[in-house]
């Protein structure tokens, strides 16, 4: 299964954002995770996190649960759970990646880049609950 | 995030510093608002001292894009590291105006109109 390297389960609110991040982000630099791979696991965190935020539980509160674990021997395995309303964000279809500016739509912007930057995705409800998996391996670094 | 800027001839230059991210972002909006109340047509973002971009931040990109449209628009530059690869995955570099570098971007005016 992994060793588990962070288990949290706080408000789903904004300010709730930083902490997290800090959290995760120092768990994976002490299993070794550094520059590009490290961004693109702050950047998935930042898109799950936001999404069940500002989605999840409409106007009202409700929390989240988080767990980082190692995944193998390279990967590290981000579980999401919250207790708002049924969204599956592997079911979204892309919006264009392309076309003119007006095409573009403000948002749409945050699923196609969680779904580039895993490895895998996956999503189960259980038990009036979204569970959101997101897997990450490391990758080779992309030359600046 | 810090935000750098100075003026080119009528273009404002902003060198963005640090992390754009959801925390951050309300406050390159109000920035960017307060410069489209003293009706500045063209800003070119320069982007190369960012270690960090979220949708949050490529959102309020595009936003600000939309409104210098049909003025002398919005260009991007400086894209390198992890945000260099976030525009290309999102495919933000084929609808924004973007350049390898500030002079470029001031060189180029908006062809795209």
């Amino acid at each position: 299964m992994g060793q588990t390297l962070v288990q949290l389960r706080c408000a789903a609110v904004h300010e709730q954002l930083p902490a997290i991040k800090q959290q995760v982000c120092a768990a994976a630099r002490s299993a070794g995770w550094r520059s590009d791979d490290l961004d693109r696991l702050e950047l998935v965190l930042e898109e799950a996190v936001m999404n069940i935020i500002s989605y999840s539980y409409g106007s009202g509160r409700g929390e989240l649960q988080l767990e980082l674990r190692t995944e193998g021997g390279e990967g590290l395995r981000l579980l999401l759970q919250d207790w708002g309303v049924a969204f599956d964000p592997t079911s979204v279809v892309h919006p264009e990646c392309s076309g003119s500016l007006e095409e573009r739509s403000i948002g749409g912007i945050g699923l196609p880049l969680m779904q580039a930057l895993t490895e895998n995705m996956r999503y189960r409800r259980q038990h009036d609950s979204n569970l959101l998996e997101l897997i990450l391996h490391k990758r080779p670094t992309v030359e600046r | 995030m810090e935000i750098a800027e100075r003026f080119v001839s009528g273009t404002i230059v902003a060198l963005l510093k640090g992390k754009m991210e959801a925390d951050t972002v309300p406050m390159f909006e109000r920035w960017f608002d307060t410069h489209m109340e003293s009706s500045i047509d063209r800003v070119v973002l320069d982007l190369s001292g960012l270690s960090y971009i979220s949708s949050a931040g490529l959102r309020a990109i595009l936003a600000a894009a939309k409104q210098l449209k049909g003025q002398r628009g919005l260009a991007i530059c400086g894209l390198y590291g992890m945000v260099g690869q976030v525009f290309q995955v999102s495919g933000f570099v084929s609808i924004l105006e973007t350049y390898p570098t500030v002079e470029g971007a001031l060189q180029a005016e908006s062809l795209i109109d």
